[in-house]
């Protein structure tokens, strides 16, 4: 019952606009890392976003972020700092777009 | 038909497929081409050839007709599946080329009869030669079946002989590559390269270099300076005579940029381009002209902060580079984020998703700054004294690209055309018909013994329909398995799942503002002191 309840306020707190603008607000701090060319900060985001992936919520879509990530981390660790910022704004894209058509279908 | 692989249907449906060869400079009338000389039969029996051979091949269009047909009707059937479309599309592609192959190679005499020739057949002494008007059965042309639209085009490309090779070796010139050439529509056709082979003529100066296009003899055809082949990317050189070089740029050396020319002067390298005049085979049914490439912004306000400047201008149609999926066409936002020389140059659609992204640009310095994301679209920045960090400017853009044939194609429609296509191959047939009874008729009435001997016909140069491609790379759609595909799965994905979100977004206010607030004013010094 208190597990259930816990995944209940966790995906109520996810679908609330606030979450999604944390989420977006995480790429921003990892894509203005990889212009100070900032690697803890850089590795930092990339924790924070593989931990708090939710694989109950669909596990095909925590597979396909967690690939990405992953594909982020070999950019940071050749210091390619252009990929792993574009990675992280076509991320933050697709949620923005995401969201808008969510929006225009509600 | 049979089925058709990925690769055969980029290669029916590249525009150069099938194309003709052309004699002509675009817009300019073929001399005769409105005047053709009449056909004429020597006696009763090259008649009755004739008419004979015309009406077997004009069997054979009817079959390709009624094949055409079909597949168009399949069309209409599969309207929401694009491989299938694509796939229809460039068999109709094929098979209308094929038909005007056929069309083509109906001769008598060496002239085609089936291209608005009339045709007299003449019956021998005493009796009345029959005149044959047929119309013209090409797909494409005035006063044509209109099954096809013939377009001005040229075949252009880029190699590096063994003449080329010898002047290049001369000059140890690295990171400076001329690897394409295509048309310039819009040119002065006056100017019109004819067809053959050219020699391009780059005297390398770095940012003040030159190109020219010269004939095998040597003889200046254009030449343009200031072109800068210094540092990294793509440039493109655009020529009026209808030609667009482009060149590929590394820059790899600290001390100077490709070849060391303040201290060993100008390296002149060489490449050949070959240049082909063909008219283009293009199947569309929309009435009006395509739409062409363009791009504007919308709002071009600059970013002003106290005297100091920000803006965009001078939004440009780019080359496309290698694999990269073309801009659509749409509104757009461009985004730049000033960082000095890591500056940030994004491109989104009207849903927000990147469609280019250009990181690292340097605008530090004042002037203008070329962005190209390769993807078709090229701009400037400019900077004027400009040096707020983390300023950013947005604005607007509207980019047209030239719609796909596919796109502009109506199977229903197309079916109509090919109906009204068949009515007139009938017609023809009728005619073909009734003039083989007259010849049988005059041939009994002058020996009604000799009936049985009727002329036999065997006698036209009709090629069979050539199905075979021409051009087309064949690369295939599955040549790069990229992050590009990662995103594409994940595009998918999020739009088809209704909890994407809680996938993701599960960032805690407290763990973002742990994130936001670590080491960020000690890494803005290290950056940027």
């Amino acid at each position: 019952m208190n597990s259930q309840h816990t995944i209940y306020q966790k995906q109520q707190s996810a679908s609330h606009p606030a979450a999604l603008e944390r989420l977006l607000n995480c790429y921003s701090i990892g894509i203005r890392a990889a212009v100070q060319q900032d690697t803890v900060k850089a590795t930092e985001v990339l924790d924070l976003l593989e931990r708090s992936l939710d694989p109950s919520a669909d596990p095909s879509v925590t597979l396909s972020l967690r690939g990405i990530y992953q594909e982020c981390r070999e950019q940071l660790q050749a210091k390619n700092w252009a990929l792993y910022a574009e990675h992280l704004e076509r991320l933050k894209g697709l949620w923005i777009a995401k969201q808008r058509v969510q929006q225009s279908t509600l | 038909m049979e089925y058709l692989t990925t690769s055969q249907i980029a290669d029916f449906n590249n525009p150069m497929a099938f194309a003709r060869t052309r004699t002509t400079r675009v817009g300019q009338t073929e001399i005769g081409s409105a005047n053709q000389r009449t056909v004429r039969t020597g006696d009763i029996e090259e008649s009755y050839r004739l008419v004979l051979g015309a009406t077997e091949k004009l069997e054979i269009l009817s079959g390709n007709l009624n094949t055409m047909l079909d597949l168009t009707n399949s069309g209409m059937r599969n309207l929401s599946n694009s491989r299938k479309q694509e796939e229809i599309y460039g068999k109709l592609r094929s098979l209308s080329a094929g038909f005007d192959q056929v069309v083509e190679a109906i001769r008598f005499d060496g002239e085609s009869i089936f291209t608005n020739k009339p045709i007299v057949l003449t019956q021998g002494p005493g009796t009345r030669d029959l005149l044959i008007d047929p119309v013209s059965l090409l797909t494409h042309g005035e006063n044509s079946l209109e099954l096809s639209q013939s377009v001005a085009g040229a075949s252009v490309g880029v190699e590096y002989y063994t003449d080329d090779a010898i002047l290049n070796d001369a000059y140890d010139v690295v990171g400076l590559e001329l690897n394409q050439a295509s048309y310039l529509p819009g040119s002065n056709p006056a100017l019109e390269l004819e067809t053959g082979s050219y020699k391009v003529a780059i005297t390398y100066l770095g940012e003040n270099s030159s190109v020219e296009i010269r004939n095998t003899e040597g003889g200046l055809i254009e030449k343009k300076d200031q072109v800068d082949l210094s540092g990294s990317g793509s440039e493109w050189v655009d020529f009026d005579v209808g030609v667009r070089l482009n060149f590929e740029m590394e820059s790899l050396f600290q001390s100077f940029d490709k070849y060391d020319f303040e201290a060993k002067g100008a390296a002149v390298l060489s490449a050949t381009l070959n240049y082909e005049r063909v008219d283009k085979h293009v199947l569309r049914t929309a009435s009006e002209e395509p739409a062409v490439n363009s791009a504007e912004f919308v709002f071009s306000s600059p970013l002003t902060i106290g005297s100091s400047q920000l803006k965009v201008g001078n939004p440009q149609i780019a080359p496309l580079e290698e694999l990269t999926q073309p801009l659509a066409t749409g509104n757009y936002t461009v985004e730049v984020e000033y960082y000095g020389e890591n500056s940030i140059v994004k491109l989104s659609d009207e849903l927000g998703r990147l469609q280019g992204y250009q990181f690292g640009v340097d605008l530090s310095q004042d002037g203008i700054h070329e962005v190209n994301f390769g993807n078709g679209l090229s701009f400037e920045v400019e900077t004027d004294q400009f040096n707020t960090e983390g300023a950013s400017l947005t604005t607007a853009l509207r980019y047209n690209r030239e719609a796909q044939d596919l796109e502009e194609f109506d199977f229903s429609e197309y079916a109509d055309r090919i109906r009204e296509a068949l009515l007139i191959v009938d017609e023809q047939l009728l005619v073909m018909g009734e003039a083989k009874t007259r010849i049988e008729e005059t041939n009994q009435l002058r020996n009604s013994a000799s009936t049985s001997n009727a002329p036999s016909a065997a006698a036209f140069n009709a090629a069979s329909a050539n199905l075979l491609l021409s051009g087309g790379g064949g690369g295939g759609l599955f040549g790069a398995i990229s992050s590009g595909a990662r995103f594409g799965v994940l595009s998918t994905q999020l739009f088809e799942t209704t909890v994407a979100f809680q996938s993701q977004a599960n960032q805690s206010p407290q763990e973002l503002a742990q994130l936001s607030i670590q080491g960020n004013a000690a890494s803005v010094l290290s950056t940027f002191a």
